[in-house]
């Protein structure tokens, strides 16, 4: 395969592996076992080639690499694909869950597999194509298009209450990016192309920047999600089969914090300056907010759910700080929390699918018999502290620090957020793995199979590895976001200038 | 076990006599450099070394004493303790509770912690904003309905009364010169 087309068989692949699974007859047993095989080598082969991207990707150039481009709608909107150093971890992180999501639906998930197993691909496809796209119009329709597959997976494969959930996920994320559509417009009529290399030069006049940020403000903060338009996400969860909860937390959560970084940030500066006071007010509402309402939760996917949005607070200030450590910051804390959420709603469905319950209250005293699940609970909840050493720790430090320099009162106040981490999640621990097994369910409750092992043991490693070892993502993207901070400066400078 | 205990008894008991001179006698200044700064006017560390003799023996002091205390108390006169505490009550059950501070804690942070958060999601997150947003607007949006359901009753009668009082607003508005 050339180096041109790589991204586009990135792409294809997932779509390939559908295909198969589509022609696939009836629902029989064979069906379900060829439709699991089919996904999991398809959703690998695309780890492969995004491993194969991530050599041929020089993190020493700042700009786009492996881009490929060809003519859509006249010369203006056109298929153009690229990564740079803020997508590639990304794609990278997408890649790597997939396969893993699919193993951890293998037994859980039992009827209309074919289907279920198509929209996983699908859904990769789509996902990916967020990340590598160059091209508004492009982008737009993955991001929208992403939707469809997580609305399928909640609404057909979910709980009791999931067609609520489903429709809420939907309506709220749809409306804010609806709002999102209307500026891609407006900056198709100013700038005359989609083409996000040439907008990312174009420089808009500051009145048109503020409704142009506010518009994609509303997309990405129902997406990341941030307060008070984060009340899809403990449903859309609580609902959701497993994987999907993975794929949720991990992956589409993190669309909302890369629009920031692509778009708000370094097209339009000046607007993004006069509004890092709300995002700031917000983020630290968030990380408070929402840690106490984790503590008060009963059920351990909300509460895991919640914690994702303080989370996601520290990462929206961490990009509008806009230096090098808060941006830095916020893309390792994306990736980290990928792997750590990823792997909690492992973990919560682990026992989910022993006893068919989510409630905090039915558990208790279970590392007398899960011992592993017990370790592995351990690690994944120390890294959604952000104790040193697990890469959790990491990102929260580098944006806590890039929030000081540019503002000491919202990192003191979001430093509370990281106690009330440690005594939610620690509570949630205790609850559940510590005391004496109670309930009469319990007593037999088996220990991690192999198949639970495979999916919770490459997270584990990988959290522990970039907690003492940061390095590979902070070179993979420190060119690009040292390019895109120097663009923003200079954007802010000229208005400053102009003045 | 007897071991280890042994070694660290034995650095507990002598270690200070061993290194008392690099750490803050004479020798300290070459010992500590300058990870320890001092400023020109401290010279904490040597009157450390010439402090009168009361002030370093009173922790040895201290000591001897705890340990008469406790021997009298669980060795000599094992009823001491209890009657001790059967004396002042209420001073016992103080110590006893660690003066009160895990109490002092829970009324503290914990419980307006657990309360705060109940607030917000039940109160927060539940009646404001899911109430005023999704789920107040699809509530509203069906009582709208609902009531756009009745108009269409099915009776002629009440079809032409809506067309008559239509005309009827229509023929006074005009008659008014509204229109023009």
């Amino acid at each position: 395969m050339s180096g041109s087309s790589l991204l586009s068989g990135l792409l294809a692949l997932p779509v390939i592996g559908a295909i198969f699974i589509f022609l696939l007859p009836g629902e029989t047993e064979a069906t379900k076992r060829n439709a699991r095989w089919i996904a999991l080598f398809a959703t690998l082969v695309a780890f492969a080639l995004s491993l194969v991207a991530w050599a041929r990707f020089d993190p020493s150039q700042p700009g786009f690499q492996l881009v490929e481009q060809r003519d859509w709608f006249s010369h203006a909107i056109s298929y153009k694909l690229g990564v740079d150093g803020v997508s590639m971890p990304f794609v990278l992180l997408t890649t790597f869950l997939m396969p893993i999501s699919i193993v951890a639906s293998w037994s859980p998930i039992q009827n209309r597999v074919r289907e279920y197993m198509i929209a996983f691909l699908l859904l990769e496809t789509l996902m990916v194509g967020v990340f590598v796209s160059l091209d508004l119009v492009l982008f737009y329709l993955f991001f929208e298009g992403g939707l469809i597959p997580m609305f399928l997976i909640i609404g057909v494969w979910g709980h009791k209450n999931r067609v609520y959930a489903a429709f809420k996920f939907f309506l709220f994320t749809l409306t804010g990016s609806l709002l999102m559509l209307l500026a891609i417009m407006a900056m198709y009529w100013t700038a005359g192309t989609t083409d996000i290399e040439t907008l990312l030069k174009t420089s808009f006049p500051p009145a048109m920047q503020t409704w142009l940020w506010l518009a994609f403000f509303a997309s990405f903060a129902v997406k990341m999600p941030m307060w008070p338009v984060h009340t899809w996400l403990p449903d859309a969860h609580v609902e959701a089969p497993t994987a999907g909860s993975v794929i949720l937390a991990a992956i589409l959560l993190k669309m909302g914090g890369y629009g920031f970084i692509r778009f708000s940030l370094p097209m339009f500066p000046d607007a993004s300056v006069y509004f890092t006071p709300l995002i700031y007010t917000l983020s630290v509402i968030a990380i408070i907010y929402t840690s106490l309402v984790a503590l008060a939760q009963e059920n351990m996917k909300k509460l895991i759910a919640y914690s994702s949005v303080a989370h996601m607070g520290f990462v929206t200030m961490g990009i509008f700080a806009a230096n090098a450590q808060g941006v830095q910051g916020a893309v390792y804390l994306m990736v980290s929390h990928g792997l750590v959420s990823g792997a909690l709603f492992l973990c919560v469905g682990v026992v989910y699918d022993r006893t068919h319950s989510l409630e905090i209250a039915d558990y208790g005293g279970l590392v007398q018999r899960m011992p592993l699940y017990a370790l592995a609970f351990m690690v994944f909840t120390l890294a959604n502290v952000g104790l040193p050493g697990t890469s959790g720790f990491v990102g929260e430090f580098l944006t806590l620090i890039g929030a000081f320099r540019s503002n000491a009162w919202v990192a003191f106040f979001a430093t509370t957020g990281v106690i009330l981490s440690a005594a939610y999640a620690l509570y949630l621990y205790r609850r559940v793995i510590f005391g004496v097994i109670e309930k009469a369910n319990l007593r037999t409750i088996m220990d991690l199979e192999p198949r639970e092992i495979a999916t919770l043991a490459p997270l584990g490693l990988l959290v522990i590895y970039y907690g003492v070892h940061p390095q590979p993502i902070l070179d993979a993207s420190s060119a690009s976001i040292d390019a895109l901070l120097k663009g923003f400066e200079h954007g802010v400078g000229v208005k400053a200038a102009g003045l | 076990m007897l071991v280890p205990l042994a070694a660290l008894a034995l650095g507990a008991v002598f270690a200070g006599d061993v290194f008392r001179h690099w750490f803050i006698g004479g020798a300290s200044e070459g010992f500590w450099r300058n990870s320890l700064l001092l400023g020109p006017e401290n010279h904490i560390l040597e009157e450390m070394e010439t402090a009168p003799w009361l002030v370093s023996l009173s922790p040895t002091l201290m000591m001897i004493g705890g340990f008469a205390v406790a021997y009298y108390m669980y060795i000599v006169d094992r009823t001491a303790p209890k009657t001790l505490a059967d004396t002042f009550p209420d001073l016992y059950r103080f110590l006893l509770n660690k003066w009160y501070f895990d109490e002092l804690y829970d009324f503290l942070f914990v419980r307006p912690a657990f309360w705060i958060g109940r607030l917000f999601w039940k109160g927060g997150d539940g009646a404001v904003i899911d109430g005023l947003g999704p789920d107040g607007i699809s509530a509203r949006v069906l009582d709208v309905t609902r009531g756009a359901v009745r108009l269409q009753s099915g009776y002629v009668y009440q079809y032409a009364f809506a067309m008559l009082i239509g005309v009827a607003a229509l023929a006074t508005w005009y008659l008014f010169g509204w229109g023009r």
